[in-house]
């Protein structure tokens, strides 16, 4: 075999200097780069300014800050547990905060294929039991807490694993029916994913909060919690359909050819070749699924629910505290910022680890 | 028709529905729970406070209900509402009282079925504007931009009193007073329309209160009250007498830190009777007898579960106007106690 | 497998055979399913209407609405029917999403330009602006943009006037009007009569490549008829200025500071998703193509919009379709900030006539149409551009 020399790419030149030089090589980029420093000049200052400078950091009530002043942390300091608990009693804060990390914890494993045990089966069994326990309480002397005052953060992380967890159950089905030959199924899936996805969220949630108690027998309705978890599943399980199908459709049919070989049946050759391919294929798709229902959960307020919105709604009408609407939503929403950008980071990271423990990419 | 008898006792066969009892009361009292629907966004009214422990003026009414009905404040489940949810909720039976500052009206308590149990806070709907407008009636209004709570009785009757005087208006429908009153103080509306204490206190935490006038014309009544489904005769003589028991505690004087003492000491019949340490009261109502007792100790005589809430111990500092006793200017009054 | 019945059998029990598979079985029994649950829930449904006497069906909306709406594009006030109300609602939902439609895609085109442009500072801005547009809930976005526009706006008094007529101020933006003296309503109509013709032609023709002047007829069909009714009506046109009388501006176009705030919430947030998709578009056309576009001597803008743009645009109408339809659907958290949209009226009718699941379907109809239009006005511009691509 005769040595070879492979002729690499120069490598590219990080240097300061060397970057310095690439933003003012074209002139169009000279032009954009001072005018965005200048806009940045003109606009971080006064920013910077009324959120640290200006700022209270700390008071009893609104007389605390002046009212043309700085952003009033102190709101957020009296308000932080509001927001972030809403209802749930006070002293048994860190019940709700220990359950959600759980929950938290065991989604973040789930994501990652790798892990898809039955170790991880017996791990949600467990947290599951430990979040209810630690949510609900009534036992090892744990205070009982009705669910209908969880609220804040945990409840849109509940929410949102509701959604997720039973909507990817529900998806299933609905997807294996939608490539189904069979003209039944297929024309429920098709007339249920259509009429879902074209219907705004909001319509759904009036539908299970106003209207379901009237379909339902009198004294049979669910409280509203599980009614509005229902109408967030049906939701969800329509749009997490569609990507499973993309999923399924992109399986290559040498697959379903191998599986009739070695005998397999329909729901053999579904539940053990094919749905383990086409969930990892659309794994990227689900994880921004996940982070759209975390954001569509806030729409709940809408049905005068307190999660993390609305809970940072209701600390606004405070008779002591009038008028702080930017510090509470700027709070509010750099949590949401910091949770959906880490889950979109966390996919990524599970995809490039997914590609190489595959073999490919 | 009779494969839908077939088919509906059918289905009650199937879903195995509970029988349920002639009176609310009775199913409060079998569930040992109270369920009770109220608001998240109004100040004094209904509002969560820094420890997300709910408050108010509509809040504690559901307390005192409890109280009186269970012994315990404690046994409540409190359902915040929007305006569009509130009836379908007590319609669905989901909530047993809608305590949510619905204004109390002929048409809601005929056609829409309901039973009011009240009025327990006497209002009217009133207007503010800024002094160099120049208004002083609500008549110069005609074109003028007004701010509303949207979905409140209040944006209604506004509605029905402008077209009634041939003027027309421009309704911002706002959504809670936290997003009404910053929209009002920065000029998006020319006026605002709401209970005139509210405004009174909401003018005096501008900081410009000098510049705004609160007109004397009140358009309508608003005369809130807590709603409860009809057909259900016991609890709403049990709220109702309730409600009476509060305002009788106050003309006798009975607070919530003399109770005890008051239940050890009292010789009087009357307040014998009251308190439950002789007679059958509550029994006759289908409570325990000492019932007024667990709402004092609850909430407090009216006064103080007003003063509380909206009145001079609350931030908000409302006058009691009508909301007071007769020898105080007001028109609160009880039937006897006999 | 289900048993084979041999081909001598009698039809009879073929037919039974065929009914007795399991595939079929199954279908016929999940059919049944279907139907008796639907039995089950209206009878539920008829129940609890009786006990509770609330009235059923859609009669309602031939009685008064008792409310004002604080906007409209066709004449309503307290009194008219609920229907009418309705119309207003839809029609306030078409403006909105139609106009957001538009700008989301100029302000997407501007940051995904952004994000390819040389300048580093300004792609990290971009990236900056959508990993916080995408990240917050819409509703929270919109929430805080009415409360920015209604107290951070000067009085009306105080007006902002950047040219003469133009007015913004907390009570929204006052600009000029075209006031075609009653004919109005008939121009505009017409006007849209001739763009739907317009861009018929125009799909029509570009099957044709050779025919490549049809910019006479389509400019004709554009404007003929909105001429012709203008000239035939023989109305006047003046401009109408707003000016300060009594409250308020009168006069002009008014776009109130609740449109405003969801407009410019719709607007960032689904820019910020169409970004992303037109950067894919243009990321996805072959680099060879520029480098093409290049060797035959054409400048940067030329390749751009001769080359690059037309190959990205297939690859960006699917998914920017289905952000238009999504944007048009978020229009309905109106109802937090108070814009008389359709989720909005049937809010509102709710809660005065407690029609809840009349009120909830009129909402769900609307925005069903609107989609499964969409979707078939798409899926057979998709099949068309196919056609031309090869």
């Amino acid at each position: 075999m005769t040595e070879r020399t492979v002729m690499l790419p120069p490598e590219a030149n990080t240097s300061p200097k060397a970057w310095l030089r690439a933003q003012v090589k074209s002139p169009l980029g000279l032009v954009l780069n001072i005018a965005m420093l200048a806009l940045i000049i003109k606009a971080v200052p006064p920013l910077l300014t009324w959120a640290l400078l200006d700022a209270t950091w700390s008071g009893a009530d609104m007389n605390a800050c002046p009212p043309k002043g700085g952003a009033c942390w102190a709101f957020i300091h009296a308000k932080m547990r509001l927001i972030l608990f809403a209802t749930y009693p006070y002293e048994e804060h860190w019940r709700a905060m220990l359950a959600t990390l759980i929950l938290v914890a065991l989604v973040l494993v789930s994501m990652n294929p790798l892990f898809w045990t039955r170790k991880l089966l017996i791990g949600w069994a467990l947290g599951l039991l430990a979040y209810g326990v630690l949510m609900w309480g009534g036992i090892f002397g744990l205070r009982f807490i009705d669910s209908s005052n969880w609220g804040g953060l945990p409840l849109t992380i509940l929410l949102t694993v509701c959604g997720v967890f039973f909507g990817a159950l529900l998806s299933v089905p609905v997807a294996l029916a939608r490539v189904s030959r069979l003209p039944v199924f297929r024309t429920s899936a098709i007339i249920y994913v259509e009429i879902i996805r074209g219907v705004p969220l909001i319509s759904i949630l009036f539908m299970a909060s106003v209207a379901m108690p009237l379909l339902l027998p009198e004294g049979f309705s669910p409280s509203g919690l599980v009614r509005v978890i229902i109408g967030i599943v049906i939701f969800t399980a329509a749009y997490m359909a569609e990507v499973l199908r993309g999923g399924l459709q992109a399986i290559p049919k040498g697959q379903y050819e191998a599986a009739a070989a070695l005998g397999l049946g329909y729901w053999n050759t579904q539940f053990k070749v094919v749905l383990p391919q086409a969930v990892e294929l659309v794994l990227p798709a689900f994880v921004s699924l996940i982070i759209i229902t975390l954001k569509s959960t806030s729409l709940v307020v809408i049905v005068a629910m307190m999660d993390l919105l609305g809970a940072a709604k209701a600390s606004l009408a405070d008779p002591n505290w009038i008028g702080f609407y930017v510090e509470a939503y700027v709070f509010a929403g750099a949590i949401y910022v910091a949770i959906c950008a880490s889950i979109s980071r966390y996919g990524r990271k599970v995809e490039t680890r997914l590609r190489r423990a595959r073999g490919y990419g | 028709m009779s494969f839908r008898l077939i088919a509906a006792s059918a289905l009650l066969a199937i879903t195995g529905a509970t029988a349920s009892h002639a009176d609310l009361l009775d199913d409060i009292k079998e569930r040992g729970e109270l369920s009770c629907g109220t608001l998240n966004y109004l100040p004094g009214v209904g509002y969560l406070n820094d420890k997300g422990e709910w408050s108010g003026y509509d809040v504690d009414f559901c307390k005192a209900a409890a109280a009186a009905i269970l012994g315990d404040a404690s046994k409540l489940k409190l359902v915040s509402l929007t305006g569009p949810q509130k009836f379908p909720a007590l319609d669905s039976g989901e909530i047993d009282i809608l305590s949510r500052s619905v204004t109390q009206t002929i048409s809601r308590e005929t056609t829409l079925g309901y039973d009011f149990i009240g009025p327990n806070h006497l209002t009217g709907q009133g207007f503010m504007v800024s002094k160099d407008s120049g208004v002083t009636s609500v008549d110069d209004l005609d074109g003028a931009t007004i701010c509303v709570l949207g979905g409140s009785a209040q944006e209604r009757y506004l509605a029905d009193y402008f077209s009634f005087k041939g003027m027309s208006f421009t309704p911002v429908a706002a959504d809670g007073s936290d997003q009404m009153y910053p929209m009002y103080f920065g000029g998006r509306c020319d006026a605002v329309t709401q209970e005139p204490p509210y405004m009174a206190i909401r003018r005096l935490r501008s900081g410009e209160a000098e510049d705004h006038v609160i007109l004397d014309d009140i358009i309508s009544k608003s005369y809130e009250a807590p709603v409860i489904r009809e057909g259900s005769p016991r609890l709403r003589e049990v709220l109702q007498w309730m409600h009476y028991g509060m305002i009788t505690a106050e003309e006798l004087g009975i607070t919530q830190d003399n109770v005890d003492e008051m239940v050890a000491t009292a010789t009087d019949p009357n307040v014998k009777r009251f308190l439950g340490t002789e007679g059958t009261v509550g029994e006759g109502l289908g409570v325990s007898n000492d019932w007024m007792v667990n709402v004092i100790k609850a909430v407090g005589n009216f006064g103080e579960f007003y003063d509380r809430n909206l009145g001079k111990d609350s931030p908000l500092g409302v006058e009691r106007g009508l909301n007071a006793l007769p020898r105080d200017g007001g028109v609160l009054i009880s039937p006897g106690w006999q | 497998m289900s048993p084979h019945i041999q081909g001598g059998a009698r039809p009879g029990a073929r037919v039974f055979a065929a009914l007795t598979r399991p595939t079929t079985l199954a279908q016929l029994l999940f059919l049944v399913a279907v139907a008796v649950l639907i039995i089950v829930v209206s009878l539920i449904l008829q129940s609890n209407l009786d006990r509770l006497s609330v009235k059923s069906g859609y009669g309602f909306l031939l009685e008064k609405a008792p409310f004002e709406l604080g906007e409209s594009l066709i004449d309503y006030s307290a009194g008219d029917t609920y229907l009418r109300a309705f119309a207003v609602g839809v029609l306030n939902t078409l403006k909105v999403a139609v106009l957001g439609v538009f700008l989301s895609t100029i302000l997407g085109l501007f940051i995904a330009l952004g994000q390819l442009s040389p300048s580093t500072v300004v792609a990290r801005v971009c990236r900056l602006y959508i990993e916080t547009a995408r990240n917050v809930p819409l509703l929270m976005q919109l929430i805080f943009w009415y409360a920015f526009l209604t107290t951070s706006l000067p009085r009306v008094k105080q007006a902002l006037s950047p040219v003469e007529g133009v007015y913004l101020s907390n009570r929204g933006l006052f600009i000029p009007a075209l006031d075609f003296g009653g004919a109005g309503g008939a121009i505009a109509l017409s006007f849209l009569i001739g763009l739907v013709m317009a861009v018929s032609l125009l799909l029509w023709k570009s099957r044709d490549k050779a025919a490549r002047n049809i910019a006479w007829p389509f400019w004709g069909l554009l404007l003929g008829p909105a001429l012709a009714v203008f000239l035939l009506s023989g109305a006047t046109v003046s401009l109408d200025v707003p000016q300060l009388k009594g409250f308020n501006f009168r006069g002009g176009i008014t776009l109130t500071p609740e449109f405003l705030a969801l407009l410019l919430g719709l607007t960032i947030y689904t820019a910020a998703f169409n970004a992303e998709v037109i950067r894919g578009g243009i990321l996805g056309v072959a680099k060879g193509q520029t480098e093409a576009a290049t060797a035959l001597g054409l400048k940067r803008g030329q390749a751009m919009r001769l080359v690059v743009i037309p190959q990205a645009l297939r690859i960006i109408i699917p998914p920017i379709s289905n952000n238009y339809l999504n944007l048009t659907k978020e229009s309905s958290l109106a109802v937090a900030i108070g814009y008389p949209e359709l989720v909005r009226v049937a809010n509102v009718t709710l809660a005065e006539t407690s029609q809840s699941i009349e009120c909830i379907s009129i909402i769900m109809l609307v925005f069903l149409t609107i989609s499964l239009s969409t979707s078939l006005f798409l899926n057979w511009f998709n099949a068309r551009a196919e056609l031309v691509s090869r």
